[in-house]
């Protein structure tokens, strides 16, 4: 390396050392601390003692991180392919040409927009048993009023509506995709007579499907990590079927004060994620489609 | 040629004028941001405390009355949610306040974190008789192994609070108030009305407010731990207790009662209350309702009356809350901050506190001015339950948190029938026993530690040194 590589070097390290800084101190070195931490009992105040596995062990046989566990995973097997297919479907047909595209596009973009805080509250108030909108809508087609956030059947489905709010980002990033592939594989398409199914199936999703997986291993990573809303709507009740594993990492953390059993709940929720990931991408692993192949 | 030399200066002298400004912007900003305090000589005090609206601008006037008889200390007040949360952090990060303010339930969690200077030695040296200045059950609480660490700023009680139109007279010879959960029941029988599937009035709900879901074995002379190294969950008192509670969304059908409830949302501070809006005739409330009744339903006509209880030999009884005040660990002024806490729990501090917040006095003499002056129309009552030997507090716990958790999630279960009563606080009671042997283990660990180093801090503010 000469001296003028060394000066750039040197330069380009000093450009970005704002961002290098700001890795290590917020984001490599609680990582790292939170790995040490998972192997130590720590309340904050006192020294970490270190313990080895046993907050590991001990996770084995906690009822209510197998409560949050499960309630997470059967939340996010819910809402995964709701989203998914909503965004997908609104996409594709926000993609066509019809009447108002440009209204419906910013329509169904600005719920995403709304923050997570105040999207909770208007939704209390949407599944509100007595007064709610959802109830007067299904009374309309005589439903008997459910109790969407008191009742443990329906408190995590209920938890599932404000998600699909959030899919406007996910539909940006789908219509974007389909922008890109080339009109003459359709108009190619309907030469061999396919119509609007076959060629959805057979010309757009695989063109489209490095995007699809995008989404859906960042929507897997979202809906692992819920907090916000059902903190808010329901804190975690009725009797904990809508306690989730980050409002238990929270809990334990920050109430209970026991920062090492926290820490190793985290590694676990991190080793869950990675888990689903790899499945994810191993299942559709055939199915994806880089234009550069 | 001079020319263009000058001006090649004024280039190569244009970053450092630019760099001059900002230097001098930062200090501007270090000097207004960052210190805004006068060049008074007196000691500021930061003082945090978890009240807000008028509950907040009551302690103002009480910090302001002192901060005027002052000339070496000023009390700055800072309201703060989630404090006793930002106490341990701010203690951790070596920055905590000097004096703070918290629920005494926290006490036992605290002290166990080693999060409080013990007050015993400025009591000593000031002297303080708490025991004989301060309601018993509310100067109980402010101790906890063997040390006073912090003093009560006001009190609060429970009692059973009735709408006087809907639930206002005796029927068919029950008692009136009821005495007796029996005879609350019988009430109930006669009172709830139903129009098909809907509830129109409910006499009485446990699930209302659900704040305080471990409650309801008090009522039944039960106890949820033994106050050393058992929880006594199973206990037939508490068993007793839960059955009774799952005994009213039975009657009213937990579909029913649920969509009642849920009709209004989880709102207190609202004319939507279930109580407020004239719905529910009678609920356990504290005496902070007044205040709550006057603002958004100022038609309703309520009485208050002690909780009916299992056994009428424990009539009477109430859970009594109060807040108090104490000294982080870390304080950087200790010393300034018992002096303020002194005048916030002294006789005029706390009755001028206590009357702006329509609370209890938790000192045992009243001034006379105090008690024509006092707001709250209930308050002699209120008072009689706090002094009655049946007052009880929250369960003394470290555990405090994991217990609150658990009983909320063990009366949802009990409330929405999804299991027995004994089988679901039989899980609970296990899953705590376990969490509560842990926690006892770190403490035999650690505790003669800290109670030396207790020790000598209440030594050194007994004989009046500075302790830091």
């Amino acid at each position: 390396m000469t001296r003028g590589d060394r000066q750039k070097l040197f330069m380009g390290l000093l450009f970005i050392s704002p961002w290098i800084i700001g890795f290590i101190l917020f984001l490599a070195y609680p990582i790292a601390a939170s790995l040490y931490y998972s192997l130590c009992h720590y309340s904050v105040l006192a020294e970490p003692v270190y313990v080895g596995m046993e907050n590991y062990t001990s996770l084995l046989h906690d009822s209510v991180f197998k409560v949050a566990l499960v309630n997470t995973l059967i939340y996010a097997a819910m809402a995964l392919p709701i989203n998914m297919l909503m965004a997908l479907g609104l996409a594709v047909l926000m993609h066509r040409p019809i009447p108002g595209r440009g209204i419906f596009r910013t329509m169904f973009f600005l719920p995403s927009l709304v923050p997570l805080v105040a999207m909770a509250i208007l939704w209390s108030w949407l599944l509100n048993t007595e007064y709610g909108l959802v109830n007067y809508l299904l009374s309309l087609v005589n439903v008997p009023p459910v109790d969407w956030l008191g009742s443990t059947q329906w408190s995590k489905v209920s938890m599932v509506f404000p998600t699909t709010w959030g899919v406007g980002g996910m539909i940006v990033i789908y219509l974007a995709s389909l922008q890109e592939v080339p009109l003459h594989l359709y108009e190619a398409a309907r030469l061999d007579g396919a119509r609007f199914w076959r060629q959805f199936w057979h010309v757009t999703l695989p063109l489209i499907s490095p995007v699809v997986y995008f989404n859906l291993i960042i929507t897997i990573i979202q809906l692992l990590q819920v907090f916000i809303i059902p903190y808010i709507m329901t804190k975690g009740g009725p009797a904990r079927s809508t306690l989730f594993f980050v409002q238990y990492v929270y809990d334990t953390a920050f109430r209970f004060l026991r920062m090492g059993y926290a820490s190793a709940m985290a590694w676990i929720l991190f080793l869950v994620i990675l888990g689903l990931t790899l499945i994810a991408t191993w299942a559709t692993a055939k199915r994806i489609y880089y234009s550069a192949e | 040629m001079l020319a263009g030399k000058t001006l090649r200066c004024l280039n190569f002298f244009r970053p450092s004028k630019d760099l001059s400004i900002f230097l001098l912007s930062m200090a501007l900003v270090f000097l207004t941001g960052c210190n805004p305090s006068t060049n008074e000589d007196r000691v500021h005090l930061t003082y945090w405390e978890k009240w807000t609206g008028f509950e907040f601008e009551a302690m103002q006037k009480v910090v302001d009355q002192f901060n005027e008889t002052q000339d070496d200390i000023f009390v700055d007040l800072l309201s703060t949610s989630q404090i006793e949360r930002k106490i341990i952090v701010s203690i951790a990060g070596g920055n905590p306040p000097d004096v703070a303010g918290i629920f005494s339930e926290f006490v036992p969690v605290l002290v166990q974190m080693n999060a409080l200077y013990p007050l015993d030695g400025y009591l000593e040296q000031a002297g303080i008789d708490g025991e004989k200045d301060f309601i018993n059950s509310y100067w109980k609480v402010c101790n906890y192994e063997g040390y006073t660490w912090a003093l009560p700023t006001t009190g609060a009680a429970l009692a059973f609070h009735y709408n006087k139109k809907t639930f206002g007279e005796s029927i068919n010879g029950l008692s009136f108030p009821p005495k007796t959960l029996d005879e609350l029941d019988a009430y109930a029988e006669i009172l709830d009305a139903t129009d098909h599937d809907r509830i129109v009035n409910a006499t009485f709900l446990p699930s209302e407010p659900d704040w305080w879901p471990f409650v309801w074995p008090l009522f039944f002379g039960g106890e949820l731990w033994n106050g050393k190294d058992k929880i006594t969950l199973t206990s037939d008192k508490v068993v007793k207790a839960y059955e009774w509670v799952a005994s009213y969304s039975e009657r009213l059908g937990v579909e029913r009662v649920q969509a009642f409830r849920g009709g209004f949302g989880d709102l207190f501070a609202s004319p939507q209350n279930l109580f407020l809006s004239g719905k529910l005739c009678s609920e356990l409330q504290g005496n902070w309702m007044q205040t709550f009744v006057e603002k958004y339903a100022p038609d309703l006509e309520y009485g208050v009356a002690p909780m009916p209880t299992d056994t009428e030999d424990l009539y009477g009884t109430s859970l009594v809350e109060c807040d108090i005040i104490f000294i982080p660990k870390g304080s950087k002024h200790p010393d300034e901050a018992f002096e303020f806490i002194q005048y916030v729990t002294g006789q005029d501090g706390i009755e001028a506190f206590t009357t702006g917040l329509r609370s209890i006095n938790p000192r045992n003499v009243r001034s006379e001015e105090f008690i024509q002056n006092h707001p709250n129309d209930n308050m002699e009552f209120f008072d009689s339950l706090a002094m009655s030997d049946k007052a009880r507090a929250n369960p003394r716990i470290p555990l405090w948190y994991e217990m609150l958790d658990e009983m909320k999630a063990v009366f949802d279960k009990i409330w929405l029938h999804k299991g027995e009563p004994y089988e679901v606080l039989k899980e609970a009671e296990e899953r705590l026993q376990e969490r509560l042997d842990r926690d006892l283990r770190t403490w035999d660990r650690v505790k003669d530690v800290r109670k030396v180093e207790w020790d000598e801090f209440v030594e050194t503010t007994r004989q009046g040194a500075h302790p830091l």
